[in-house]
């Protein structure tokens, strides 16, 4: 077992909308501080939380559920588990260490993004970097790392534009019905918000820890999978933005890893199920002593 | 030559921002070394604190104020940075409803509780580089353990303090507990607060804290002085 890393260039084929928050009612895209000769400056990124979960968790175990049939059968804690990382909830923790090795061999996909169990923390061999735009603020930071698109290095708010829209309530206002409507009044609100323009470059990565070939390939993936559907990342999707074309950099064979995968996945069903079944099972109620028989 | 055992600068050059504080380099190699020698150990705050020195490190340790086994090695010095603060978030998906099953389709609170949805600040800073320096180390040695720990501080799997590349290069001088400075000798990790350290100590305040790894473990507290 190595370290493996998966380097990835993304480039934005709508504006990107990953928010921080507001300013007055503009929505501001999240920012990080770059040290550059000329001082401090703030240049968008995509979140290390929001790619984990969008390019990885969200979509390698969407189609995992489905595959195995989960879909409608899930109970919330097990929805939270396998989609979101669980939470530890009981106070008597402790470690079973068998439930921890059957479950890095049924389940790859968990065993590369973690995640609590109600009684027991199970660590993650992924470390996925955020997103850094490739930007004239960030070449030091990305030179050392790849091979830079010249034509793409410009200053971080040459790559930073904004967006408008409106949208009204026609019920509020009893202006459901068009024709009802004068046609000199308008109940449109106008909302916008910055956004990171379509052509910019994302370089951005993931570690896996030691990993077994099924890691990557649970990985490989998932990514995959989040490209086909469609390679979301931020707000706003449902009107087209955030969406990403991914190139995927690796000193791996792809199709190899995938189906080491895949080969696990399709062995392992009964079993993966029975394991979640089992970990997630109602625990027995002790009798109260002094309780008559 | 290079694998005698000498004074070195460790240096962690850094390609994102820092989340939290940066770790104390011997309590890292601690982590390296169990692990490297198949002896992770799990310990909370209801077991006792392992015995000083039951794992070895690649450096010098020494005794001062009647605590032994501290390791010849300086607290992470970062340059002065503006702190800022950054949020990460959770919630349960709810367009997700539908992969529950019927009996379990129901209105929780996102307001507490496990569901409870969160948006926690994150204090994060921006440095290129963090450094220790360390008394009689084997470069080779340490740098063989350094090169596989591609992240520090806080949040690593969220990309915060990526490691670009380690640097461990000699020095000739130790400056591992202290160091000589026009204004007097600086105090450069916690150590026990006692009469051994010198008379002309600065850069430093008495708090009641551990100069031992696990530095967060109570059976370690004591008073100490620590760099400021």
């Amino acid at each position: 077992m190595r370290s493996v890393t998966i380097q990835c260039l993304s480039e934005a084929v709508s504006p990107i909308t990953h928010n921080s928050g507001t300013v007055g009612n503009e929505s501001i895209v999240a920012r990080e501080a770059v040290r550059t000769p000329r001082g401090i400056v703030l240049v968008p990124f995509l979140s290390g939380n929001a790619l984990r979960h969008k390019a990885v968790r969200r979509s390698g175990m969407t189609w995992l559920i489905d595959h195995y049939g989960l879909r409608g059968n899930l109970t919330l804690p097990q929805l939270n588990f396998l989609l979101h990382g669980g939470n530890l909830t009981q106070s008597t923790a402790h470690e079973n260490t068998r439930r921890i090795a059957e479950m890095y061999a049924l389940w790859p996909l968990l065993r590369l993004c973690g995640g609590a169990l109600p009684d027991q923390i199970l660590q993650g061999s992924l470390q996925t970097w955020r997103g850094t735009l490739v930007c004239e603020e960030n070449r030091t930071a990305l030179s050392s790392l790849i091979e830079l698109p010249k034509d793409r290095l410009l200053s971080a708010e040459a790559w930073t534009s904004g967006y408008q829209y409106t949208r009204g309530d026609g019920k509020k206002t009893g202006l459901a019905i068009p024709e009802d409507a004068p046609s000199d009044t308008s109940n449109l609100m106008i909302y916008s918000g910055q956004a990171v323009s379509r052509g910019a470059i994302f370089h951005h990565g993931f570690v896996v820890q030691h990993a077994s070939p099924e890691e990557v390939g649970a990985l490989l993936w998932s990514l995959q999978l989040w490209q086909q559907n469609g390679g979301t990342i931020g707000g706003n999707a449902r009107i087209g933005h955030g969406r990403l074309f991914t190139e995927i950099l690796c000193d791996v064979d792809p199709d190899s890893h995938v189906e080491a995968y895949l080969d696990v996945v399709q062995q392992s069903r009964d079993r993966a199920i029975e394991w979640l079944q089992d970990v997630f099972a109602a625990k027995p109620e002790k009798s109260k002593k002094g309780a008559k028989k | 030559m290079s694998r005698e055992p000498r004074h070195v600068r460790v240096t962690a050059w850094l390609s994102s921002q820092l989340a939290g504080d940066p770790p104390m380099l011997d309590a890292l190699l601690e982590d390296l070394m169990a692990r490297h020698h198949g002896q992770l150990l799990r310990i909370d705050r209801g077991q006792r604190a392992p015995e000083p020195g039951s794992i070895h490190l690649p450096m010098l340790r020494g005794a001062i104020g009647g605590v032994s086994m501290i390791p010849r090695c300086s607290s992470p010095i970062v340059q002065t940075s503006t702190l800022r603060h950054e949020h990460f978030a959770k919630r349960i998906g709810v367009e997700n409803a539908d992969m529950l099953r019927d009996d379990s389709r129901l209105v929780v609170a996102v307001g507490n509780s496990w569901t409870k949805s969160y948006r926690l600040p994150l204090v994060v800073r921006n440095v290129d580089r963090v450094v220790w320096f360390c008394g009689g180390s084997k470069r080779d040695t340490l740098y063989s353990l350094l090169r596989r720990v591609p992240a520090i501080g806080k949040k690593r799997s969220q990309g915060f303090g990526r490691v670009a590349r380690w640097q461990v290069e000699w020095c000739d001088h130790d400056y591992s507990w202290f160091a000589p400075s026009a204004g007097g000798t600086v105090l450069m990790r916690p150590l026990p607060a006692c009469d051994e350290l010198p008379k002309d100590l600065v850069g430093c305040r008495p708090d009641f804290a551990a100069c031992l790894s696990p530095y967060w473990h109570p059976d370690r507290f004591q008073k100490v002085m620590i760099p400021c």
